[in-house]
């Protein structure tokens, strides 16, 4: 385990020339029958033949991936034998093509590319010309599709060659971008697309000033960002996405634009350094002088901009303000540099976790050579480094990354298991380097727990609960003993409730049991380790015990409706004779606690169940909306201990439309009330109702929008739109009314609850209120677009949007879609009876 | 061109077992015949191996469903015994979340096992059982290797163990 160069152990085979076939596949894919087949090496007994493309495309591909090789070296000789080959065609187009996806896959690698072409251009002026032409019709496409992460890439490409470009080169774009941009932000900027572009153009600038010297001059980039800077507007939302809120949040709220905008500015008076960015062509600046330059072809603006709303990404750190600064400070210009471009790498290569990871724990050999500290180095140990040398962390600068994805509001670009993936696997690389920058992390997140956004918290739990189970649960629970004693609706409190929660849903109570220190076992009682819950009638102290056994029996063993209607209707009859209020509770309460049971041994047998009982479940609900709101009590009461299994069957039931959306809402915030509020599974039940109804709501809009629709089809759909309409409207205006009196105590806090206690459920009131009210807020300006823009904005998703957006369809396949499950239900129903 | 070719790999594509079951049949059967539509193309369905025996459809479900909502789960079943043999079918509602899955779970561990994962045209009746001879998976049928998840060692030299002293 020896320190090769400064890198980490473990990298060893996969690492090396030549093998990047297999970069990013984890061992397991291999079959054990092959291995043998990799150790002994057969191209002994080949001719020793390379096509000079295979050559050329793994040479390109591991520039300046390796530390021990001079990158300089590289740049040669793959400019050398570019220009040697250049006269096959096989050659010129795999080269182009591969740079090409190079610059929007690997964005670590643009400054390294550019000195290639550079080079080989300067040997050869074809290759320049080549690249320019193809590249600029690239660039020309993204554009109009309205790419915008691979439309910048494609343009900080092209300020990179800056050198071999014509007159100003890319000044006209950059131009024509700004007066569009300006455009956009003097309608209102709504959209989001202004400050997107305003941020496309802005990070250009530091990698054309650190690129080879081109006709594009100090003097108009610094116009350039004053121009910019005049236009900023903020979006209305901005204030409800903010990852922390109150007096006690770790820092302001601090949009991204913004902070590279005053970052920029701040350069101007110290002459554009950017010491963070790499500078591969110094060492071949003479040749790149007298080589021949291009003609750049003219961009011309898009027609349409498509796209929905872009949200304004908001800087999160889960290391600001400790005593080393290992993290650039959120306005220096590398901190936005390092982020922009980090952050690219993990949405672009999505795709491949594990190369993902590769990349982020090799960030250093893409930056400047001493830009970090060197790898691994212990946060105490930061204190030895020498005056005026770097105090940053890769491996700090890489976890907070990621982190920013999973903390940013509304939605990450991707799914939030990826992000679970690719922490998981950085872990894996370089497991001492990175292990203590998570823990770091995770106390950071812990401490400032009271003041985060209750759907970041909720994350923050699903990410500690999943990245724990992959590292056998193992984590420090000693430094959290002592706010065991805090009141359970305490946030910290309800964070290690809900963690363990968590982990008992993807493990089991024993197994977690043992990785907790003994203080901890009253988190995990004995009730939870029971595989099925107790039947309530088997006890003596509950109304009509025998009636419940008796109806267990009878819906076990399929009998006749009528018997099962029999029962219930005597069940009702005794009930209101011995003049109990709201008879009809018993029979129904008692039919869904049977139901639950048979259900009990696992989610298809409960699935089977309700489809086999689903007319009957079906009346029942229809009886009343209250009598909905009894069902989802039952269902959540039965698993009281495991809460989990009753949200997955509350949103079964949801699926077959046996509940509506409002009546499982109305239960979680008004039968429920303020005090589950802290649980887990409260926040997971509204939030995925509340998706899936709003999904619902865009699907159809969306549908309606489509081209070639009958007219009578798109009545219908315009009708399904209004009706979908109304109930979200109705469904929020619930929820708002409902956490609302909660928060502002107008509701006052049920009896006997203590003043600390009851503020505490005003905070936790508050903070839902808040995350509602941006879900609320988000769906009335996509509408309001909708309506304005007619068509072309409802079509596709922009970047930000479309995470969210997805999301909902997905849900929204299920809603009211009984019968299909039912008819792959079936299937189960059989095998289970076989089983 | 129906892939691009990504700088690096991408772990959502089908692994060779899918192909490979096929190729040799449909090779003979018509060799000239058009190029046959990808079955896997719009596939919603993951087979799922490498589990422990005793992992639950709740266990499966809280990690599968970070990947969208989970329309059905079947459990792979002993055919003799009807007792989990280690692998699972889960059907998604649409494909982008079967290869999300591909991309972001497959590889990750369940119940303290890395999980394999590989799409599939589709669950059919009959293909919830083991296909090895006492019932398991073949795999479990001759592995040489303890493995406590998934019954100890192979059946077949648990058997061979067994009957030794008759010998």
């Amino acid at each position: 385990m020896g320190d090769r160069g400064g890198r980490y152990e473990r990298e060893g085979r996969d690492r090396d020339r030549g093998n990047y076939r297999d970069q990013g596949r984890p061992q397991h894919f291999k079959k054990r029958r092959y291995q043998d087949d990799d150790e002994r090496d057969y191209r002994q007994q080949r001719p020793r033949y390379e096509d000079p493309m295979v050559r050329l495309r793994k040479d390109v591909l591991a520039i300046a991936e390796s530390p021990l090789i001079k990158v300089e070296d590289s740049i040669r000789s793959i400019a050398k034998s570019l220009s040697a080959h250049w006269d096959h065609e096989a050659i010129r187009k795999g080269f182009v093509s591969l740079v090409k996806f190079l610059v929007v896959e690997q964005p670590f690698k643009i400054p390294f590319v550019a000195a290639i072409v550079l080079c080989a251009n300067a040997q050869k002026h074809e290759i320049g010309k080549l690249v320019l032409d193809e590249f600029a019709a690239q660039l020309q496409e993204y554009l109009d599709r309205c790419e915008w992460r691979n439309f910048k890439l494609m343009l900080r490409f092209m300020g990179s060659v800056s050198c071999m470009l014509d007159g100003e080169g890319v000044a006209t774009l950059l131009n024509d971008l700004a007066t569009l941009t300006g455009d956009l932000a003097a309608e209102g900027g709504s959209s989001g697309l202004s400050e997107e572009l305003s941020h496309v153009i802005l990070i250009t600038i530091p990698y054309i000033l650190t690129s080879a010297p081109g006709g594009i001059t100090e003097e108009f980039l610094t116009n350039l960002i004053e121009r910019i800077g005049g236009m900023q507007v903020t979006a209305p939302i901005e204030p409800l996405i903010c990852p922390y809120t109150g007096p006690n949040a770790p820092y302001p709220a601090m949009n991204a634009t913004a902070l590279l905008l005053n970052a920029l500015k701040e350069e101007v008076n110290n002459g554009f350094k950017f010491e963070i960015l790499a500078r591969p062509w110094e060492p071949f600046l003479a040749e790149l002088e007298a080589a021949t330059k291009h003609f750049f072809p003219n961009i011309s603006m898009p027609t349409s901009l498509a796209g929905g709303t872009i949200f304004p990404k908001l800087y999160f750190s889960v290391f600001q303000g400790a005593i080393y600064e290992t993290v650039p400070a959120p306005t220096s210009i590398a901190s936005s540099i390092l982020r922009d471009s980090i952050g690219d790498t993990i949405g672009l290569l999505d795709f491949n976790r594990i190369a993902c990871a590769r990349f982020l724990i090799d960030v250093d050999c893409y930056f400047s050579p001493n830009a970090f500290v060197k790898r691994a180095t212990p946060f105490d140990k930061i204190a030895e480094v020498p005056e005026g040398g770097s105090t940053w962390k890769p491996e700090d600068i890489c976890v907070d990354a990621i982190f920013t994805n999973i903390f940013q509001l509304p939605q990450p670009e991707h799914k939030l298991v990826y992000y679970h993936a690719a922490l998981t696997e950085v872990c894996k690389l370089a497991p001492q380097a990175v292990a203590p920058s998570l823990g770091r992390a995770i106390r950071y997140l812990y401490r400032n727990l009271e003041s985060m956004d209750v759907e970041l918290r909720y994350r923050f739990i699903d990410w500690f609960a999943h990245h724990l189970s992959n590292f056998g649960y193992t984590w420090k629970w000693t430094e959290w003993i002592p706010d065991l004693q805090l009141s359970k609706i305490h946030p910290k409190r309800s964070f290690i409730q809900e963690a363990v929660e968590k982990e008992l849903r993807l493990s089991f109570a024993n197994r977690i049991k043992s990785t907790l220190p003994e203080e901890y076992v009253g988190l995990v009682p004995e009730d939870k380790e029971k595989d099925v819950p107790e039947f309530k009638f088997e006890a003596d102290d509950i109304a009509f015990p025998e009636e419940g056994k008796q109806l267990l029996n009878l819906i076990r063993q399929k009998a006749p409706n009528e018997e099962v209607d029999t029962l219930m209707n005597a069940i009702t009859e005794a009930a209101s004779n011995k003049g109990l209020p709201d008879a009809t509770k018993y029979a129904r309460d008692m039919y869904v606690t049977c139901i639950c049971h048979i259900g009990a041994k696992s989610l298809s047998h409960v699935l089977s169940c309700i489809e086999r009982c689903k007319d009957k479940l079906t009346q029942l609900g229809q009886e009343s909306n209250q009598a909905q709101r009894q069902i989802v009590g039952t269902v959540m009461h039965y698993w009281a201990e495991q809460p989990g299994i009753g949200a997955n069957v509350i949103d079964k039931l949801l699926n077959y439309s046996i509940l509506t959306p409002l009546s499982v809402v109305e239960w979680v915030l008004l039968d429920a009330g303020r005090e589950v509020l802290p649980r887990g599974h409260a926040w997971e039940m509204v939030n995925t109702t509340v998706r899936k109804v709003v999904s619902r709501t865009r699907n159809l809009a969306a549908a309606r929008g489509a081209p070639d629709l009958p007219e009578e089809q798109m009545t219908i759909m315009e009708q399904g739109h209004e009706v979908a309409k109304a109930e979200q409207a109705e469904l929020f205006k619930v929820v708002m009314e409902g956490l609302a009196g909660y928060a502002d105590g107008s509701v006052p806090a049920p009896e006997g609850t203590g003043e600390e206690d009851a503020a505490w459920l005003k905070v936790w009131s508050g903070s839902w209120l808040r995350a509602l009210k941006r879900q609320s807020d988000i769906e009335e300006a996509e509408e309001a677009m909708r309506v304005s823009g007619a068509g072309d904005a409802d079509a596709g998703a922009g970047a930000s949007a479309d995470a969210g957006a997805d999301e909902g369809a997905d849900a929204d396949a299920t809603m009211g879609e009984g019968e299909d499950v039912a008819e792959n239900g079936s299937n189960e129903d059989e095998m289970k009876e076989e089983a | 061109m129906a892939y691009v070719q990504n700088t690096v790999e991408r772990l959502d594509r089908p692994s060779t077992y899918f192909d490979k079951s096929k190729r040799n049949r449909e090779d003979r059967e018509r060799e000239h015949a058009p190029p046959k539509e990808d079955p896997l193309k719009d596939a919603t369905t993951l087979y799922v191996g490498n589990l422990s025996f005793y992992t639950t459809e709740e266990q499966i479900h809280e990690l599968f469903s970070k990947c969208g909502e989970i329309k059905r789960l079947v459990m792979g079943l002993d055919r003799f015994a009807k007792t989990p043999c280690g692998f699972c079918f889960v059907e998604y509602y649409t494909h982008e979340d079967a290869l999300d899955c591909m991309k972001y779970i497959g590889g990750t561990k369940l119940d303290e096992r890395i999980v394999r994962t590989d799409l599939d045209p589709g669950f059919k009746e009959g293909r919830q059982y083991g296909r090895g001879k006492s019932g398991g998976q073949v795999r479990d049928e001759y592995r040489e290797d303890f493995d406590a998840g998934r019954g100890g060692y192979g059946r077949s030299l648990q058997a061979n163990e067994m009957g030794k002293e008759y010998d």
